[in-house]
């Protein structure tokens, strides 16, 4: 009788922990599920605060933090209010520096935290000078770490196409970039359905870009 | 079997409070009822939660219950907490968020105080600023003087702060004293700084009133805060027309290692471009850098930072103005400095801040074949324990002890064996200062200075005090006062070693608007000085001709105004000073304005940025009024006046790709317009047949300066 309480127990609680991290998966699925349809800075509010609850009330998901930083740059891309602009960079900042702080080794927060320092350059280029060499090492870091991982090559990829054709940028000398990231992306799996998958679109968009200037 | 049920039922019930769920509904306002949203309210340690809508209104359900924490943010808001009873369904909540403190709205004594950097607010220069101000060719003191309240001298350099002489501004670096700041200079021939803007990540520059952590110092302070842990392993080159320079830094887990070597020959720039100096040899000078982190367990972190810089030049001048009966004049300088300052947290909210400071300088200066041999040697320690009690006081208690040593040798060329005298000098200081919040709209700071010198065997006390009380949503009005006393110059009190302190006191009021991207700031000020050093000559060595008879004052007002925000994408700064001040000290005759002083100084500095092609261009025009000259025996009533001081300087920054990575190109013009300026004169030794003593204009080593330089990052 006394096996089967602990038994019957040992199924329960199991049963409570694993529903757990079922509701966090479960939580983080309906987001990004409600993402495919975010069309406006409201949405983006929206989503961002919804993975920032997630990200505070679980601590230990960099994914969540992932993707609260990410909507917020969403948002700043978006305003068109210098000061706000600037607000939602820092938010974005710290919270992939919490990320960071779960996952000291995660290039995607990596490719993040470079996405965050355009984002800073283009409202203050004030900063441009200091920023672009930090965003290499980082990018160069991500690398060592790993290679295979297409988002690095795609930022990497987009800041030469910002810049203007006369000054060692466009989309020219962007493509090679771009070719390699494309080739990234076609053999990119992400560890688990929370990762980070985007980019592919972007990149195929901007490689058309290239052929349509032939 | 039984069992099995019970949990059966435990699952079903609990389940079925599981579904229970309450619906939490409200508004979120700001405090002047304006709606926010946007705003993300939560249970504390659940999902459930929801984003105000437009109106600010929210509404979500959740299945916690009993007594709960709701949290309601907002960027650029106060987070707030409040706990909610979910056993009985609650009412609507009315929430209303308060200004994030210490954005906009704190209140900071900001009289006589320019913080510079990102450390607190208010931001006036950040180290880009200070690196990319074409008139400071990326001399720190060149950029701070684009500030009000400071002097163009053109011929010496330095800071000149509010009728004071550039001694009395005092360099710190991480809160530790530096001695010789400035590269050693020939004469009429402007100094810099020896450390790069780039290294500091904000630095506090007082025009007056300052705490008393600091003392030998009359006028000014300068504290520059050395950078963090850097984030990222880097190496950088810049190629510029007078030398290079590399650096590299390197991150580990808990520390940082950065390091920068430097090169500079004048002689390739002065053989293409015509100078009004005749060199014998050119300056070259080779310095380096380096910057040690490393964090200990969760707030300690130690700071090193080491410098060397040596330098050579030779230069033909004619002490006279005139050009005949030229002197060979050259010069040697070997620098070393090194400071370690760890800070940590202790028991009790209790912080220390502790650390010392060691400088070796030594300076040669031949003159034909004379030879004049300078060493200061100094150190300095600090021990600063702050604590908070909540947002009400903040106490800063601290301790400071510093010996100097100034070493003098003479050499005449018939005399072998030369001219030795030498200075020691150690004083002990202790400093208490609360600052005390009275109300939300009110802070008091409360200094004192107790200070021991032991030269003098005297002791000193030196009250220090400001208020800022906040008038507006974005303005505020603070005053300070204080007492502050330096050491005469050593080169003074080396002939006559009883000179007392010199002391300056200092009142200000100063009024400050700032919005976002916008501030505007006006001061008045009245100094008055007492005890200042008078001779009959500089030179000579008869203690009996030195005394602390000198006096002066200064009074005047400052008024500065930057906007980064109604062009996009356009920065600039305006300060204007008017100043009267007189003294009577050193070998004036009577109470005089002194000669390195302009009533009038305007500046203004604008940065744009051109997206389109990726560049930054940066102006700076320069305005003083004209100086006043006095010939040596000062027999003329009225003095010489120079012509008003006019400058323009350009610079243009491109940012580029280039092999995979990115470069910077650096072109700065000096002087662009060639206004022919005089920084003041030189007189000659003789009287002429009529009993004049002839005036020569004292002008800059070559009208305009080109400088070009690119910046890789590897």
């Amino acid at each position: 009788m006394k096996t089967i309480v602990i038994t019957i127990s040992c199924i329960f609680m199991s049963f409570i922990l694993h529903a757990q991290s079922d509701q966090f998966k479960n939580a983080m699925l309906y987001n990004l599920e409600l993402s495919k349809s975010a069309r406006t800075v409201e949405n983006y509010q929206e989503l961002a605060n919804n993975f920032e609850r997630i990200a505070t009330a679980e601590q230990k998901e960099w994914t969540a933090w992932y993707y609260a930083a990410f909507y917020n740059l969403v948002i700043n891309f978006q305003d068109s209010i210098h000061d706000r602009k600037m607000k939602y960079i820092t938010i974005a900042q710290k919270q992939i520096d919490k990320g960071l702080k779960l996952k000291p080794e995660e290039t995607e927060l990596m490719v993040l935290k470079v996405m965050s320092y355009y984002a800073e350059m283009a409202v203050d280029p004030m900063k441009g000078m200091t920023l672009l060499g930090e965003a290499n090492a980082l990018l160069d870091k991500a690398k060592s770490i790993n290679p295979d991982n297409p988002r690095i090559y795609l930022e990497e990829a987009e800041a030469i196409h910002g810049m203007p054709v006369e000054f060692g940028g466009g989309i020219e000398k962007a493509k090679p970039l771009l070719l390699l990231a494309s080739e990234k992306f076609s053999k990119f799996v992400p560890a688990d359905p929370l990762s980070p998958d985007w980019g592919e679109d972007r990149c195929e968009m901007l490689l058309d870009e290239t052929v349509k200037n032939h | 079997m039984k069992i099995f049920f019970y949990i059966m039922l435990f699952c079903i019930l609990s389940h079925g409070s599981l579904d229970a769920q309450v619906l939490i509904t409200g508004t979120v306002l700001d405090r002047d009822g304006q709606s926010l949203p946007g705003a993300n309210v939560s249970i504390k340690g659940s999902y459930d939660g929801a984003s105000a809508d437009t109106a600010g209104c929210f509404r979500f359900k959740t299945t916690a219950i009993g007594k709960q924490i709701l949290i309601v943010s907002y960027v650029g808001y106060k987070t707030v907490e409040m706990e909610m009873d979910l056993s009985l369904p609650p009412a609507p909540v009315q929430i209303t968020l308060d200004w994030q403190p210490g954005e906009i709205k704190s209140v900071v004594v900001t009289a006589g105080a320019f913080e510079t950097g990102d450390l607190k607010r208010p931001i006036v220069l950040k180290p880009m600023d200070i690196a990319t101000t074409p008139s400071a060719l990326g001399d720190i003191y060149g950029a701070l003087t684009t500030l009000p309240g400071t002097q163009v001298v053109g011929e010496e350099g330095g800071l000149y702060v509010r009728g004071g002489e550039g001694y009395e501004t005092r360099t710190y670096i991480d809160g530790m004293q530096v001695h010789k700041p400035f590269l050693s200079k020939m004469p009429d021939i402007p100094t810099r700084s020896r450390f790069s803007p780039i290294l500091f990540r904000g630095t506090v520059f007082s025009t007056g009133g300052y705490t008393a952590e600091y003392g030998q110092a009359l006028s000014s302070v300068v504290n520059l805060n050395t950078v963090g842990l850097v984030d990222q392993t880097e190496t950088s080159v810049m190629l510029m027309s007078v030398g290079m320079t590399g650096s590299h830094s390197q991150r580990w887990d808990k520390g940082s290692f950065s390091g920068s070597l430097q090169y500079l020959n004048m002689m390739p720039y002065n053989s293409i471009f015509k100078q009004n100096m005749s060199w014998e040899k050119d300056p070259v000078q080779t310095d380096g850098t380096f910057l040690l982190r490393q964090q200990h367990g969760k707030y300690g972190i130690l700071k090193v930072f080491g410098s060397f810089s040596l330098s050579k030049s030779a230069l033909n001048y004619s002490f006279n103005g005139d050009t005949t009966g030229a002197s060979l004049i050259g010069l040697r300088n070997n620098n070393y400095y090194i400071n370690a300052v760890y800070s940590d947290a202790l028991a009790n909210q209790w912080k220390i801040k502790t650390g010392f400071s060691g400088t070796y300088d030594y300076s040669g200066t031949g003159i034909d074949k004379d030879r004049l041999e300078e060493t200061v040697r100094g150190i300095h320690h600090r021990m600063t324990f702050t604590k908070d009690w909540g947002d009400f006081i903040t106490l800063k208690i601290g301790e400071e002890a510093a010996w100097y040593s100034y070493e003098r040798d003479y050499f005449t060329a018939d005399q072998e064996q030369g001219y030795s005298t030498d200075l020691k000098e150690g004083d002990f200081a202790v400093y208490a200062e609360p600052e005390i919040s009275l109300n939300d709209n009110m802070v008091l700071r409360t200094g004192l200075r107790a200070e021991y010198a032991s030269r003098q065997e005297s002791a000193s006390l030196m009250p220090r005090l400001s208020l800022a009380y906040r008038v507006g949503d974005y303005s505020q009005v603070s005053m300070a006062y204080g007492l502050f006393r330096q050491r005469p110059e050593s080169q003074f009190l080396i002939n006559n070693k009883s000179l007392e302190t010199e002391k300056a006191t200092h009142f200000i009021l100063n009024y400050q608007y700032e919005i976002e991207n916008r501030i505007f700031r006006v001061e008045l000020y009245r100094k008055w000085y007492d005890n200042l050093v008078k001779f009959t000559s500089e030179y000579n060595p008869d203690p009996s001709t030195y005394s602390n008879d000198g006096k002066g004052y200064a009074q005047g007002i400052d008024i500065f105004w930057r906007d980064s925000k109604t062009i996009r994408d356009l920065d600039y700064w305006i300060s204007y000073s008017f100043i009267d001040s007189k003294r009577n000290y050193k070998n004036f005759s009577r109470q005089l304005q002194p000669s390195f002083l302009s009533t009038h100084t305007f500046s203004a500095v604008m940065k744009y940025f051109y997206r389109k092609a990726n560049t930054y261009a940066g102006l700076t025009y320069v305005y003083a009024s004209p100086k006043t000259g006095y010939n040596p025996f000062f027999e003329v009533s009225s003095g010489d006046q120079t012509k008003a001081y006019n400058d323009l300087s350009v610079n243009v920054v491109i940012i580029r790709a280039f092999l995979k990575k990115y470069c910077a190109i650096l072109l700065n013009v000096n002087n662009l317009l060639g206004f022919n300026n005089e920084y003041g004169f030189n007189y000659s030794s003789i009287p002429d047949a009529a009993g004049n003593y002839t005036p020569y204009p004292i002008k800059p080593q070559s009208k305009r300066f080109f400088m070009a330089g690119a910046i890789f990052n590897l």
